[in-house]
């Protein structure tokens, strides 16, 4: 009997569970839907001088994000160690990553957000889970919501399911799969891209289990990943195989470029890159072909509707949308201002916040009488045997 | 509710008119001096002063932080942190004692700060409140200044608190010097840069092209900041010193020593900036050149005496605006330059140099060398930071002289040692010295390093460990009639003056280093003495070997066969 009871209390509490699932919101947006913002975190992670090629590497990664738009508030930059101003360089102030030296990586205008000797793991796991000194600036930190896509770019020296830092230290496949798992949990992403050029690069990402996340790596296991060529007066090896063809293709796409990922994955072949590189996108739930590369590369042009004066109800949400079509062409202002028209669009004249407030509210209420319900049932019965 | 409308409404009677637009004051100005060995030392100092309100409560209000020249990025962090006066300097390369200077900045990044004091906090919340202005600062000049296992030291002899007021004699400085290989570089002059009314776009900030400015022997970024009288006065300066000899060679050229600001920064002044009050180009006219040489342009310039020295002088804001300036100094005689004997280089009053004695990682002996060149007696303010993994023993302090007789001995006059807590506080040594007239003398102390924690060894450890350079400041002569003998050292500065400041370069020290891979191998081996050790056990418990009789057993089975 009393085992019958509790099956009472146990069936009512599956009620109310049921109830709160169809009543609350769903946490997680679809897949589908975009991001409102984009974020890079860029990682050299080898130093000393011989190591140029990684911070060529990287620093032609920030340059060709910024150049599609993402701000330097929101790449993170981190170099392990200086090679610009080494008083090795015999080109003081510069990095190149083609020994024809016409783009000069370093520039006149840099923000390397942490270099030398904080370029560790831990400071790389603490800026993805946010964990950060209280005294850090809002400059070096990731400061990302569900809604951003982040693209995240590593390279130096590794080898099976670890990746080198400082030449002292290594990174696991497991970390960086657990810290992507717990920026999930927290909702710190929507979206993320991995990408990391070193040897054996593919096992890197072998471990990653949170969803959303595509990944890419310069070579599988037991491979080595080269470097591309080198310049004879800097007298160093400049650019590495895999990250010189990304950028090659990367640098013929704009902002308003309709290249997909898979476009950009089909180019990958041993011939070119010396390696085989591979692309992980089980976790991924957009198909390759339709997710463009300035989904991760590329800023997001954020929209601001504001009703200007004299504004009619009715026919309000068209013009409004036409407007900023012909504004801009990208296409995530359009997804933005379908969404919005979405929202208002809606007959309730409740909010849409409010309403989710109210839902809630609802389904505690359930739950609670629900809960109340059973233990008077469970006492009763209880008693009654007893 | 009500009331908060009603204060909304009264918001804009509660804002007053806006003052610090016509009080604030920015101006800057560029001095190139040729030095005798045919390098350049250029420094540009770009200084913004404005009203300045340390009380908190109107600190805390917007209007009282409303600058138009003073960079929000700096007001902030300093009103936020409370800061009543700081210094940052980030430098690379090497000062060679043969430039004429008055002060020589650290080797590396070197922050001192004076905090505002406030009664109702304690140490420990002090000691916080300096960490995150280090941070922040550090994220604004991308220099990481924050690092862990470098604590700030308090000297207050070397420091005098430079702002007004009784309080400020109380108040100790905070010193946090971090040397390295090269502080400076196009990340950290971005930020500053952008400090700038006028950016990089006009005026003397033009000039500022990083690959020039890092392609010298030594570079210099600073930024200092004080209070005086209600006024608060951000001054940033850039210091470079170029080798136009060494370019001219790589250019193909004999190696001439002409230079031009063209030649030295690849750029001319265009635009002046507009907010400027004053924009100067000075140069340092050379004495003791023996060939002849010409300053041009001749329109628009002054003539100056500053001292001993002659300066050429142009503002750069009545220069043409059709002609960009380009001030240039030309020996029209001279094919190449010839570089000077030693002994016809410019000798300072001082010279010091670092002195790392011992053998072995753990025990060894540190101090510093003294020449007095000036026919006098000089007293000498010795300051040392070591981080805590350098122990002094500072009763085995000596003092050694090269000359024989009794009174012409160097001698400390005075002495305050802090010694280190691990991981917590570096080592202080402070002293004050006196050197006799025409002498090397040495001071020198033994000292015994730590072992650090396995985690704690930095990456590429077998370099070695920086430790920093000494402070070394010259006192200027005592003032006869005033009465020195009850003065506290502390505050010997502050009342006598520095007539040369000198920072020796870092050193490197070797720590005992352990070899990284020994935890592996330990592991390894222990491991297989352990698997050998249960395997035998296990082996020995489990199985028994004996000798098998093969026939015997053949015999046994063929007799159940037949059985069967």
């Amino acid at each position: 009997m009393v085992q019958r009871s509790f099956g009472c209390a146990s069936l009512l509490w599956l009620v109310a569970l049921l109830a709160l699932a169809v009543l609350l919101p769903s946490t997680h947006v679809s897949a589908s839907s975009a991001s409102t913002n984009n974020w890079a975190v860029l990682v050299c992670s080898s130093r000393f001088w011989f190591n140029y090629r990684h911070m060529a590497n990287t620093l032609a990664m920030y340059r060709t994000v910024k150049r599609l738009g993402i701000p330097d508030s929101q790449i993170i930059l981190m170099l392990a160690d200086d090679v610009a101003c080494n008083p090795r360089n015999p080109f003081a102030g510069t990095v190149y990553s083609n020994k024809d030296r016409k783009t000069d990586l370093y520039g006149e205008k840099i923000e390397v957000d942490y270099k030398g000797e904080e370029v560790n793991v831990e400071t790389f796991l603490r800026l993805l889970s946010g964990q950060l000194a209280r005294s850090s600036r809002f400059e070096r930190r990731l400061m990302t919501d569900s809604r951003s896509n982040i693209f995240v770019y590593m390279t130096g020296h590794g080898g099976d399911e670890f990746l080198k830092f400082q030449d002292n230290e290594e990174i696991s496949a497991f970390d960086i799969a657990d810290a992507f798992g717990g920026m999930w949990a927290k909702g710190r992403y929507n979206e993320i891209l991995f990408m990391v050029d070193t040897c054996q690069a593919n096992t890197l990402y072998s471990k990653f289990y949170s969803p959303n996340i595509i990944a890419t790596g310069s070579s599988a296991k037991d491979e080595n990943s080269y470097s591309h060529h080198a310049d004879n007066d800097i007298g160093v090896a400049v650019t590495d195989r895999y990250t010189h063809h990304v950028l090659t293709v990367l640098e013929t796409i704009n902002k308003t470029s309709q290249v997909t990922l898979q476009n950009l994955f089909d180019t990958f072949t041993h011939q070119i890159i010396g390696s085989n590189a591979g692309v992980r996108s089980d976790l991924f739930n957009r198909p390759l072909d339709e997710t463009l590369l300035t989904d991760f590369f590329g800023g997001v042009s954020q929209v601001e509707l504001s009703e200007p004066l004299g504004f009619r109800e009715a026919s309000g949400v068209k013009e409004e949308e036409e407007e900023v079509r012909g504004a801009q062409s990208s296409r995530r202002s359009e997804v933005l201002v379908k969404r919005i028209g979405r929202e208002k669009k809606e007959p309730k004249g409740v909010k849409e916040g409010g309403g989710g407030l109210g839902r809630t509210a609802l389904a505690g209420g359930v739950l609670i009488a629900l809960q109340v319900g059973a233990v008077w049932v469970a006492r009763s019965r209880c008693s009654r045997v007893v | 509710m009500l009331l908060a409308l009603s204060l909304l409404a009264l918001a804009p009677l509660l804002v007053p008119p806006c003052i610090a637009r016509s009080q604030e004051t920015y101006s800057e100005s560029l001095r190139l001096t040729p030095l005798a060995d045919g390098k350049v030392h250029s420094n540009l100092s770009f200084s913004m002063a404005g009203p300045w309100n340390d009380e908190q409560q109107v600190g805390k209000s917007a209007t009282a932080q409303h600058h138009t020249h003073l960079p929000s990025a700096l007001t902030s962090l300093l009103t936020h942190h409370r800061i009543s006066s700081f210094h940052l300097t980030l430098s690379s390369g090497r000062w060679s004692p043969h430039w004429p200077t008055t002060s020589s900045p650290a080797s590396g990044i070197e922050l001192v700060a004076w905090l505002e004091p406030d009664e109702e906090e304690d140490e420990l919340a002090e000691a916080k409140r300096w960490h995150e202005f280090t941070g922040g600062l550090g994220g604004l000049f991308c220099t990481g200044v924050t690092q862990g296992g470098n604590e700030a030291s308090r000297p207050d002899w070397g420091y005098s608190y430079e702002g007004e007021g009784a309080e400020g004699e109380t108040l100790r400085p905070y010193r946090l010097v971090l040397p390295r290989l090269s502080a400076t570089c196009t990340e950290s002059l971005t930020p500053f840069l952008s400090l700038l009314p006028c950016s990089s776009r006009a005026g003397l900030g033009a000039l500022l092209n990083p690959h020039r400015l890092f392609d010298g022997e030594w570079t210099l970024l600073g930024v200092h900041f004080e209070q005086k009288g209600g006024m608060g006065e951000v001054r940033l300066e850039v210091g470079s010193v170029q080798d136009p000899v060494r370019r001219d060679r790589l250019a193909g050229g004999l190696g001439r020593r002409d230079f031009s600001l063209e030649s030295l920064f690849d750029r001319q002044l265009t635009v002046a900036c507009p907010v400027a009050e004053t924009s100067t180009v000075k140069l340092v006219v050379p004495r003791n050149s023996v060939n002849a040489f010409e300053i041009q342009p001749s329109d628009g310039r002054v003539v100056e005496k500053e001292g001993e020295l002659e300066i050429v002088k142009w503002e750069t804001k009545q220069g043409s605006p059709t002609e960009p300036l380009n001030a240039r100094i030309s020996w029209p005689t001279e094919n190449p330059f010839r570089y000077p004997h030693v002994s016809r280089l410019p000798t300072p009053p001082i010279s010091t140099r670092r002195i790392l004695l011992g053998r072995g990682q753990e025990r060894g002996h540190i101090g510093i060398e003294l020449i007095n060149n000036g026919a006098e007696a000089a007293e000498v303010l010795w300051v040392e930071e070591w981080p805590w993994w350098v122990r002094g023993f500072v009763g085995s302090l000596t003092a050694e002289g090269a000359s024989s007789s009794e009174d012409s001995q160097p001698s400390v006059l005075a002495l305050d040692y802090t010694p280190p807590i691990p991981r917590r506080r570096p080592t202080t040594l402070q002293a004050l010295l006196h050197l006799p007239p025409r002498s090397t003398s040495k001071f020198l102390l033994p000292y015994e390093s730590s072992y650090l924690w396995y985690t704690e060894y930095p990456s590429d450890a077998h370099r070695g460990f920086e430790v920093p350079g000494a402070l070394v400041i010259l006192l200027n002569p005592a003032s006869p009639s005033a009465e020195e003998i009850d003065v506290d050292p502390s505050h010997l500065l502050a009342s006598r003056g520095a007539k040369l400041r000198l920072h020796t370069p870092s050193t490197l020290l070797s720590l005992p280093t352990p070899d990284f891979s020994m935890p592996y191998n330990v592991i390894i081996l222990t491991s297989t003495v352990v698997a050998l050790f249960f395997g035998s056990v296990c082996n020995k418990l489990v199985r028994a070997w004996w000798v098998v009789d093969l026939e015997a057993r053949e015999e046994a089975e063929k007799k159940e066969d037949k059985k069967e």
